[in-house]
């Protein structure tokens, strides 16, 4: 482009420009993990978020109102300062995880070192997941889901619109979990097309 | 309590405008949160292990490591003890208590890598009462030594005795007066090299392998 025809009609429709630079807005909200699009909410006595919050939800899940979920073993309401040592320590009914936004997801999480803690969930409206469930998958085939136990990136649970993984549970072995520095251990939770 | 800064996984959605009301679909997302974690000696964990009051507590139990171990091989002076006794059935009491400082109600036992006729834990937590059961059976747990030949009383291993007997803890319970005793048909020289005694606490039958 660029040749410019002499006659003035001739220039109509060519619409020829070296560069346009134009402003559009895009609007991307955050929001806290209760509301958000993949919602973290806290465990609850009943299905599908109804009934009180469990205990352990109480004691070792943080969610402030527009802030993100964090989980603090550090201590207990009942005077504990910490999990025993050389031990193996499960908790149950931590917190749930929900598709809010419009297609079906694959969710799973995965500690940030191999090999650590290890995460248990039900799926959606079961408590006993089977392969058989198409919530539960087993890509790799190692029966986890069996137990509706398994929720690492290896068996995934899979959550249509609006379902919850709910009762979140995850057990830690001591000392072999403990990062080896400070007393911070992240964990990755996904959510992606299936 | 310890907090840490988060490394945020932003959930971006770039969609146009008018397009963006109730659309809310997400490709993937992808969130780090934090799980802070430590340990605590057993006196102040989750499950409190600790050592009872009195003086076989403190001859037999060693809590200096921060995890609590028991050891009868030897007694101090005035006693000058070196060892139990050969073909006799030795019965310490008062040794540990162990406190449920989680948040629910548990079922608490131990289980043992030394066969359970060579001897095991018991409590006589019968004393007062104020430990259920999980049966809710009415009446009082056994007195021991009295229940030794019957190991479906309050001897605390899961292996053996019986479910409706294991003790429960509320939140705050303390299962006190811990003991530990030794067979007339075990030989302590060898029957407990490495002998090791796990404490296990569930919620559920099924938690802790029963």
């Amino acid at each position: 482009m660029g040749s410019l025809a002499a006659g003035g009609a001739a220039t109509i429709g060519t619409g020829a420009f070296t560069s346009v630079e134009a402003d559009r807005d895009i609007s991307v909200e955050v929001a806290g993990d209760q509301s958000a699009l993949l919602a973290f909410k806290k465990a609850t006595t009943g299905e599908d978020g109804a009934g009180n919050v469990t205990p352990n939800a109480q004691d070792y899940v943080t969610l402030p109102g527009n802030g993100q979920l964090a989980l603090d073993f550090t201590g207990s309401d009942n005077g504990a300062t910490g999990l025993n040592d050389n031990a193996s320590s499960k908790f149950s009914n931590l917190f749930d995880i929900v598709n809010q936004g419009t297609q079906e997801v694959e969710v799973f999480v995965s500690p940030d070192q191999p090999g650590g803690i290890a995460f248990f969930a039900e799926g959606p409206d079961s408590n006993t997941g089977s392969n058989g469930n198409p919530n539960f998958p087993d890509p790799d085939n190692d029966g986890d889901q069996d137990q509706g136990a398994g929720f690492s990136d290896d068996d995934p649970v899979i959550l249509g619109v609006g379902e919850r993984v709910e009762n979140i549970s995850l057990r830690i072995n001591t000392p072999d979990d403990l990062p080896s520095s400070g007393n911070t251990i992240q964990m990755t939770i996904v959510a992606q097309e299936t | 309590m310890q907090r840490r800064n988060f490394l945020i996984g932003a959930v971006s959605t770039a969609i146009g405008g008018s397009a963006l009301v109730g659309s809310g679909a997400f490709t993937s997302v992808q969130a780090d949160r934090t799980i802070s974690v430590n340990t605590a000696d057993d006196t102040d964990a989750v499950l409190a292990i600790r050592a009872d009051s009195g003086a076989n507590a403190t001859e037999y139990v060693d809590t200096s490591g921060g995890t609590v171990s028991l050891d009868f091989t030897s007694t101090d002076s005035p006693g000058d003890g070196s060892g139990v006794n050969a073909n006799a059935t030795t019965v310490f009491d008062d040794l540990l208590n162990v406190e449920n400082q989680g948040t629910q109600a548990v079922i608490v036992g131990h289980r043992q890598n030394f066969g359970p006729q060579k001897g095991a834990l018991y409590h006589e937590d019968y004393e007062d009462g104020s430990i259920t059961r999980v049966g809710d059976v009415p009446g009082e747990f056994d007195e021991v030594p009295s229940s030794i030949g019957s190991p479906d009383n309050n001897i605390t291993n899961l292996d053996t005795a019986s479910l409706k007997n294991l003790a429960v803890l509320e939140p705050g319970d303390v299962l006190e007066d811990i003991g530990f005793f030794v067979t007339p048909g075990t030989n302590p020289a060898t029957d407990f090299i490495d002998g090791q005694i796990t404490f296990t606490a569930g919620a559920e039958p099924s938690n802790i392998g029963l």
